[in-house]
């Protein structure tokens, strides 16, 4: 053994092997799984450059490797002060996904039934001369834009703008209508004004993390880390979560809830009764700072805090338990620690993809006004967000049909005669009725009463809920079809529906701003150029609203010749904001350009940015400006925005569901999220690795469930519900509650489609739809 | 001697042949072998590759969801299980899910 040593015959065994395998490929090998592909390296970037992930609402600082006008490589920017170097698995992978050989590149235009190619100036001409048709002959009204929580601010401000100030409709409405119209409502209606008032430095303070309807562990998984070394270093840090479904966050929960899908309200009440009960509030800032209200024959209705007892007394918690299906005895710890605090609520789909959406959010925000929780280190209520820029980007440059920017209302005609100013509209040019929400918006495409909609960085055509009935809407042919068009940088279930498809630069092709989830506007650089003829969905919005204002139906250089940079729309936003809540004239550029993001308000230059809003000595508002105070002393609280300045504990009855099981639909289906992919993974599969690892949809089926219908794991099964129905394969385990069945959201094929079977019952209060419960039939399917 | 090694050399490869290369079978490629790869720059030690190696089809993978299950064996070597390399990060990356960044490979 002298002449080959151990390490050598080892190798050369290895060899040996691997030659073996390699050569011995059988000829009938089945299409290869989708292999792993170059990894860019460190060595590979020439410049870094400090960005933001452009998927969920976390708003995870990048730095983005740069070599050559190529995007080489990604990594967590350990500068960032709120991700501190954290990133999850589909940021890693976006150089993949932004280079994916299917990105589009040039306009298409639908002839003969299908999609053609075509150029920019044929297909912008098309639009324009649709819309504009519409207009003349139907009126503003006949025309709609769908938006997104991924578009930039720049963007949605700009659509907003043409729309209801320059077209004069408000038919503008989004994709955040899906997913936090409930949070906007919670917050507005309890608050007076929208956003958490909170910041993710919170997680570093509370005592009690009470987590609601969120898998944090796989939608927001960053800040879910947070939280977790939060615990590791806190003996004493305790974790409350409610939700049916046993998601990952369970494995670090110390008390568990598991309600009855659709029935979690009276939990929530039966809380705040043992708070109350076991004298655990906190009468001072009960006294200072809220009002208690309910609803009488559509009035609200001031009640004094002894009727609201004795509101209370109809959920103690064994009623709350006969009806919800958990033990009493763990909504009382769960009550007794939530008071205890320091307590950071976080909540996400699961609250409000609901039609009792604004309510659950009313009543969450109740604990944390009854026990004082609030505006204190770690104790706040949070919501958290699904997309990148459904803060910063929708809710607050008001891109929803009932909204105007930053805080005001189109149902307001003192706010809607502020953005014609501002914007140089006629006055009256804002319509005073709201515009159509989501689902009625394309309820009326589906009715041909809207004869035009432009749908941009969204995919309707598998995201909204009872799908097929939608995706009629937008593609079945028929003598007065609405005219569709779809910006998007990839091939999509609703691209496929369009009659002109517009090919979109994304993320680092463009530059502007995305806030996310804790009130942090951060300023995305464009580091490389888009494929193709792509082009920013700012520029093609300037682009036709420069041929509407030629073609007449908006006034000449209204927009044309304003604008040309994000840049400059950031001016004008800026401006929008001035003396509202939400104040940011202090966010310049040229300091965006250089600081991982600031916290709005921002008065000025100097000012670092808000942490935590209405509490003197943080929020500058409280200093200087319409809500200004100076007798407050620092700590002192002031919920500037509210009802003369105080919140609303709201008396919410218990309501169920829309579509609860029954007989003849006996399971319950919630839908949710991997964490490697994102929406309707238009984006995430194009990474090989996150394809590779969730490959396929699939059904969770409680092992009791399993056993009666006699499936088990692999099995495909059949899901129906009175909508439409899908085909995937079983996952027999004990995650969801018995009688109720999970299915993520993320796959488009036909058989997997789960919105199909979703139901597009809405929250009058939030017009967002209840995703999360539908009634279904489960039956073993054929492969 | 040396021919005693390499005769042993040339009937493992044999074996593996007619082991590997049975028509009924349906072929498999080797598994990898998990290695870490990620890189470092010298002065901060933040991950740069930018894709951490994925999790490979073994079993005590099918549930590893916190770094408890997962540091019981890449704390050290424990196995085939290789150490981790990046434990000179910040105390915050080791107090976090490792399946944040690192995503499973199912078996083909």
């Amino acid at each position: 053994m002298n002449d080959i040593t151990r390490r050598e015959f080892i190798k050369w065994s290895a060899m040996a092997a691997v030659a073996t395998m390699a050569g011995c490929s059988a000829p009938q090998q089945a299409a290869p799984a989708p292999q792993a592909t170059a990894r860019p390296t460190v060595e590979a970037a020439k410049e870094w450059h400090k960005s933001v992930c452009r998927f969920c609402g976390t708003g995870c600082g990048v730095q983005l490797g740069i070599a050559d006008g190529k995007l080489v490589a990604l990594r967590g920017d350990p500068d960032h002060p709120t991700t501190k170097g954290l990133v999850c698995a589909k940021a890693l992978f976006l150089p993949k996904i932004v280079y994916s050989p299917d990105r589009l590149t040039k306009p298409q235009i639908r002839k003969a039934g299908k999609l053609v190619d075509a150029t920019w100036d044929e297909a912008m001409n098309l639009v324009a001369d649709k819309f504009a048709d519409a207009i003349k002959t139907a009126g503003p009204d006949s025309v709609a834009y769908y938006g997104s929580g991924q578009a930039l601010a720049e963007e949605s401000y700009l659509a907003n703008r043409l729309f209801k100030g320059g077209i004069g409709t408000n038919n503008l409405d989004g994709n955040p209508r899906l997913c936090m119209a409930s949070a906007v409502g919670g917050y507005t209606t309890t608050y007076g004004k929208d956003e958490p008032m909170g910041s993710y430095d919170d997680i570093d303070h509370a005592r009690t993390f009470f987590l609601i309807g969120s898998n944090t562990a796989e939608a927001h998984p960053v800040l879910f880390d947070r939280i977790l070394d939060r615990k590791s270093k806190n003996a004493n840090v305790q974790i409350i979560l409610v939700d049916p479904r046993k998601t990952p966050v369970r494995r670090v929960t110390d008390i568990y809830l598991d309600p009855i899908p659709g029935f979690d309200l009276d939990i929530f009440h039966a809380m705040a009764q043992v708070i109350i009960a076991e004298k655990l509030h906190a009468p001072d800032f009960i006294t200072k700072h809220l009002v208690f209200r309910k609803v009488v024959d559509n009035q609200n209705v001031d009640v004094t805090f002894d009727e609201y007892v004795k509101f209370l007394e109809a959920f103690t918690p064994e009623k709350a338990a006969e009806k919800c299906g958990v033990p009493a005895t763990k909504i009382r710890q769960a009550a007794r620690m939530f008071a205890q605090g320091p307590t950071m609520s976080l909540w996400c789909m699961g609250l409000n993809q609901r039609t009792v959406g604004v309510w659950a959010n009313n009543l969450i925000h109740n604990l944390h006004l009854i026990t004082g929780q609030f505006g204190k280190p770690g104790a706040t209520p949070f919501s958290l967000t699904g997309q990148p820029n459904a803060c910063g980007g929708v809710r607050d440059t008001g891109a929803l049909a009932h909204l105007l920017p930053y805080g005001r209302v189109i149902a307001n005609a003192d706010h809607r005669a502020q953005m014609e100013k501002l914007w140089g509209a006629p006055a009256g040019k804002i319509k005073a009725q709201d515009g159509l929400n989501t689902i009625d918006m394309f309820k009326a495409l589906g009715e041909d009463k809207l004869k035009a909609m432009i749908i941009i960085t969204t995919n309707p055509g598998q995201s909204l809920p009872n799908a097929n009935k939608y995706r009629d809407a937008m593609g079945k042919e028929r003598a007065n079809k609405p005219f569709i068009v779809s910006v998007d940088a990839y091939p999509t279930r609703t691209t496929e529906l369009a009659d002109v498809v517009l090919p979109a630069a994304m993320w680092s092709e463009k530059e502007g701003v995305f806030g996310m989830s804790e009130r942090r506007y951060q300023l995305m650089p464009k580091l490389i150029s888009a494929p193709g003829e792509a082009r920013s969905d700012f520029d093609i919005l300037l682009d036709f609203a420069a041929r509407l204002e030629e073609r007449g139906v908006v006034a000449k250089g209204y927009i044309a010749g304003k604008f040309k940079t994000t840049a400059d729309v950031w001016e004008e936003m800026k401006e929008a904001s001035r003396n509202t809540a939400y104040d940011f004239t202090g966010m310049s550029r040229e300091r965006m350009k250089k600081e991982r993001g600031i916290r709005w308000p921002v008065l000025d230059e100097t000012h670092p940015g808000t942490n935590r809003r209405f509490v003197k000595g943080d929020d500058p508002l409280l200093d200087k400006g319409p809500f200004a105070d100076a007798n407050l002393k620092p700590g002192d609280i002031k919920i500037y925005t509210g009802a003369n300045n105080k919140a609303i504990v709201w008396l919410r009855p218990s309501k169920d569901p829309a579509e609860p099981a029954d007989k003849d639909f006996p399971f319950v289906l919630s839908t949710g999220r991997v964490l490697e992919h994102w929406h309707t993974a238009t984006m995430t599969m194009k990474a090989p690795e996150l394809r590779r690892a969730q490959p396929e949809a699939y059904c969770e089926v409680h092992p009791l469930d399993a056993e009666k219908l006699g499936i088990k794991t692999g099995d495909m099964v059949k899901l129906t519900s009175r909508r439409g129905d899908v085909t995937v394969r079983a996952r027999v385990v004990d995650t969801p509650r018995p009688g109720m069945v999970f299915v993520p959201m993320h796959w488009y094929e036909d058989n997997a489609l789960i919105n199909k079977v979703t139901i597009d019952a809405y929250d009058p209060a939030s017009r967002q739809p209840e995703f999360k419960v539908c009634a279904v039939k489960v039956e073993k399917g054929k492969a | 001697m040396k021919r005693i090694v390499i005769l042993s050399i040339v009937l493992l490869a044999v074996l593996a042949l007619t082991l590997a290369c049975q028509p009924t079978k349906v072929p498999t490629q080797p598994t990898p072998v998990p290695t870490a790869i990620a890189v470092f720059e010298p002065t901060s030690s933040f991950a740069a590759g930018a894709f951490p190696p994925p999790m490979p089809p073994i079993e005590q993978h099918n549930n590893a969801w916190l770094i408890t299950d997962c540091l019981g064996c890449h704390d050290k070597d424990a196995g085939e299980a290789p150490t981790i390399k990046h434990k000179d990060l910040p105390e915050i990356y080791l107090n976090v899910n490792c399946r944040t960044c690192h995503v499973p490979k199912p078996a083909e």
